[in-house]
């Protein structure tokens, strides 16, 4: 078999493997909704005093930016499973023994990353036709114009995408939680700065182009106009002006090389990403993971067996105590404290534990503004483990054939994460209640239940850490690091607090509540 | 101490059935589970370990079904999945004592059971490793282990032995003999002579359905002067294997021994020989699948 061949039916199979998951369903399914949120008007871009008409040029375009948008963000934790997969079912193992070059397999991975992606641009283009088509636009339908953005705005960062997730796949330190922050982190970065510059080489998800091209026909209609775009989620921006806009045709971009050559730069990025993956790939070798922690001996390679006993000795020689059941919550919660805790390099316990000293020793609004998010956000790995362990690590079976699985399981695992989120966040605590600010020390207690809580509902629903860990990130981020009040679950502003922000998130932290125990609850009855 | 399956029977996807019309009544002793691949041995164990729910038919223990109420069994069961994981970062005392805590067994007994568990699988000298290091025979001891914590009335052990090293297997099936004494032992095994050892009693399954249950001697009882042994030339080997169940083959100088299960004697050179419980297996199957056919 060729080359192509061998990459071509490893692409296959590893399409239909991901395409066969009800996890797919859902991905195409919540694209389909996105897609009907920026045709319905709901989400989207306006130009307060235009009305740009639906031309093929404009519906293309406006799709094409929030298609590249959300799969950059979401599309990427979409994808970014695919040598997981292979590590986790011990298929790796055996690709690993055959001849395949490691470079050929993790570009049969990018491909097939890629395709999902396109699929769901595919679903995306297909809604932007069908609001040309319904909207009465049938005249002003022209294909090469609705597609040429997605082709030029998209399919470059698509290919970046897919590199990226082979690459955090590859490189151990991306793997986890880490890799996901760094990589929203970079992406936002990219976003906000592609859309404030005049750079097309940063202009990710290409709004800048396009926002300046309709400037440029805004102010060709009316010039000396201050021209503003607002970006708006279900009318939460709605400007409510009485004017009637103005109608604007705007007849799309004119694609220079200068605008052109930049996207090209994202697809070779994407493509070249490969080299360093190939580079740090471990080839599913255990071995090559340890190797990078030398000063760890006990824990390089497996360990030796202990020396074999006498057959002459009978197992009748060693006489088992007898034990007496007795369920204690306690001891139940203490070990699941232990197996949370557990595994974490040294720094990251100095830092667990000097947050709350810190909070007690800094002053009031910086332990509030500053060591309070920074409490919320470190033992994140810990609790997007809530409610996922057990299948991570292949243990349900075990776990479930103990006496009240669900009750007792559930239980200790939500109670140790609230007892991390609670010491975490006790040093700010402590301090709002010496200073008399008890509804701040409430909105704290409120937050601390909410994390966890979280964690916990998302685990047992998607079975996955990643939504968990990026879904809260984003929270955390606008919230407690951007300070915007309807996020601020903890009460780091006095907006916040005034409204009652923290008292909402505890109420949904009831549902959430209730929703894990119904998803625990039929998981193990449907079984 | 009573298990007891009527009819019990278990459908996925699909409109396939792993399992259906299944019944059995148990005491204490061990029961060898013996079948081909997809035969539904796990799937029973997963019904009986109460970590699926039959679509069909009851099990009770002690007279109470284990699927409306299975916390009662669960307390004095022990199981031993055929693929388990374990936490990598915990060593073998800590996930002991994090299961023990999940079936209710704390405090200083607990301690005294694991660490007593642990010279018991061998694992004493490596119980602070963490388990992630674990080779996956050292792996399968802890598992082995797991299922012990709460000395169960009910341990059921799919495939304990897979990837045992000899000595250990040994060890082990010696151990299950004992612990059937008292207790309800369920064990499934593609060796034989795992089950040859350690089992009072052996169900042969076949495509969800019970074959046969009985005792060894009964087993072998069947298989009684239908054991020959005879030597032919490596030439008329696939027209043998059309014609007989071939339990075992060996190459001489001379040609091909073979061991024939069958009520005729092969041929005039053939002799009897001593049925062993793999014989009295691969005649039940044969037996089970001419009766399917016909």
């Amino acid at each position: 078999m060729t080359g192509f061949g061998v990459l071509g039916h490893i692409i296959l199979g590893d399409l239909r493997e991901r395409t066969r998951r009800y996890s797919f369903i859902w991905i195409m399914l919540a694209t389909t909704f996105f897609g009907y949120l920026v045709i319905s008007g709901k989400y989207g871009m306006t130009f307060p005093g235009f009305l740009l008409a639906p031309n093929s040029a404009w519906v293309g375009s406006h799709m094409a930016i929030f298609c590249t948008l959300m799969l950059a963000l979401i599309g990427f934790y979409v994808i970014r499973n695919t040598i997981e997969r292979d590590r986790r079912t011990g298929v790796g193992q055996i690709i690993a023994a055959t001849p395949l070059n490691q470079l050929t397999y993790l570009l049969a991975k990018f491909v097939s990353s890629f395709l999902v992606l396109t699929g769901c641009t595919v679903i995306l283009v297909s809604a932007a036709i069908l609001l040309q088509v319904t909207g009465g636009q049938m005249r002003s339908f022209h294909f090469g114009a609705l597609l040429t953005p997605f082709l030029v705005i998209t399919v470059p960062v698509l290919l970046m995408v897919a590199g990226a997730a082979v690459f955090f796949e590859t490189a151990r330190w991306l793997r986890g939680t880490f890799g996901n922050i760094l990589y929203f982190f970079f992406i936002e970065v990219l976003v906000i700065q592609g859309i404030a510059a005049d750079a097309p080489a940063i202009d990710l998800i290409g709004a800048h182009a396009i926002t300046s091209g309709i400037e440029e026909a805004i102010l060709a209609v009316a010039p000396g106009t201050s021209v503003a775009v607002q970006v708006g989620a279900l009318g939460l921006f709605d400007t409510g002006s009485a004017i009637a806009p103005t109608p604007l045709t705007w007849p799309g971009i004119d694609w220079t090389m200068g605008l052109a050559l930049p996207r090209l730069g994202y697809a070779a990025v994407g493509v070249a990403m490969m080299m360093p993956a190939a580079a740090f790939f471990d080839r599913f070798d255990p071995s090559r993971i340890k190797r990078r922690r030398p000063g760890k001996r006990k824990k390089t390679g497996v360990v030796p067996d202990s020396p074999g006993r006498s057959l002459t000795r009978r197992t009748a020689d060693i006489s088992l105590a007898p034990v007496t059941v007795g369920f204690r919550l306690t001891a139940l919660i203490l070990s699941e404290l232990r197996v949370m805790l557990k595994g974490y390099h040294w720094s990251w316990y100095v830092v667990a534990l000097g947050l709350p000293i810190a909070q007690i020793a800094a002053p009031y609004d910086i332990a509030r503004t500053y060591l309070l998010p920074a409490a919320l956000i470190w033992p994140l790995p810990l609790w997007s483990a809530l409610g996922t362990r057990d299948r991570r690590y292949g243990t349900q079976s075990l776990m479930t054939s103990s006496p009240h699985p669900m009750i007792r399981q559930l239980s200790s695992a939500w109670l140790g994460g609230l007892i991390i989120s609670t010491a975490l966040c006790s040093g700010m605590a402590i301090k709002a209640m010496l200073a008399g600010q008890f509804i701040q020390a409430a909105a704290v207690a409120a937050g601390a239940i909410f994390v966890p809580t979280t964690a916990l509902m998302l685990g047992a629903v998607t079975g996955s850490r990643k939504f968990f860990e990026v879904s809260y990130f984003m929270v955390w981020y606008i919230g407690l690091v951007n300070r915007h009040w309807a996020l601020d679950f903890i009460g780091t502003t006095d907006q916040a607090l005034s409204r009652g922000v923290p008292w909402v998130f505890l109420a949904v932290t009831c549902i959430l509540l209730a929703v894990a125990v119904l998803t625990e609850r039929t998981r193990l009855q449907v079984s | 101490m009573h298990l007891h399956m009527e009819n019990l029977g278990k459908r996925y996807k699909g409109d396939i059935w792993g399992l259906r019309n299944f019944s059995l009544d148990l005491g204490p002793g061990v029961l060898g589970l013996v079948g081909p691949n997809g035969a539904g041995k796990s799937t029973l164990m997963r019904m009986l370990a109460t970590v699926t729910k039959p679509t069909e038919g009851s099990a009770t223990w002690n007279g109470t079904d284990i699927a409306r109420s299975p916390n009662p069994v669960r307390t004095v069961l022990g199981y031993l999945p055929q693929d388990f994981g374990v936490y990598p970062h915990l060593n073998a005392v800590e996930f002991l004592t994090y299961l023990g805590a999940a079936r209710g067994i704390v405090g200083r007994d607990a301690r005294r059971r694991i660490l007593q568990l642990l010279e018991l699988v061998n694992l004493t000298e490596t119980r602070k490793r963490p388990l992630g290091s674990f080779s996956g025979g050292m792996k399968q001891r802890v598992g082995i282990a797991q299922a012990l914590l709460n000395d169960p009335g009910l341990l059921i052990v799919d495939e304990p032995t897979a990837g045992l090293d000899p000595e250990e297997r040994v060890r082990f099936r010696g151990l299950l003999a004992e612990l059937g004494g008292d207790r309800i032992v369920i064990l499934s095994s593609h060796v034989i002579s795992d089950i040859e050892a350690a089992a009072t009693s052996i169900v042969i399954v076949n495509q969800g359905r019970l074959v046969t249950w009985a005792q060894p001697e009964e087993l072998l009882r069947t298989v009684e002067d239908k054991v020959w042994e005879t030597t032919v030339a490596s030439s008329d080997l696939t027209v043998m294997k059309q014609r007989y169940l071939i339990s075992n083959t060996t190459r001489t100088s001379e040609g091909v021994r073979v061991r024939v299960v069958d009520d005729r004697m092969p041929d005039s050179g053939a002799h009897r020989l001593t049925p062993t419980l793999e014989d009295a297996y691969l005649y039940a199957l044969r037996e089970s699948r001419n009766g399917v056919a016909a």
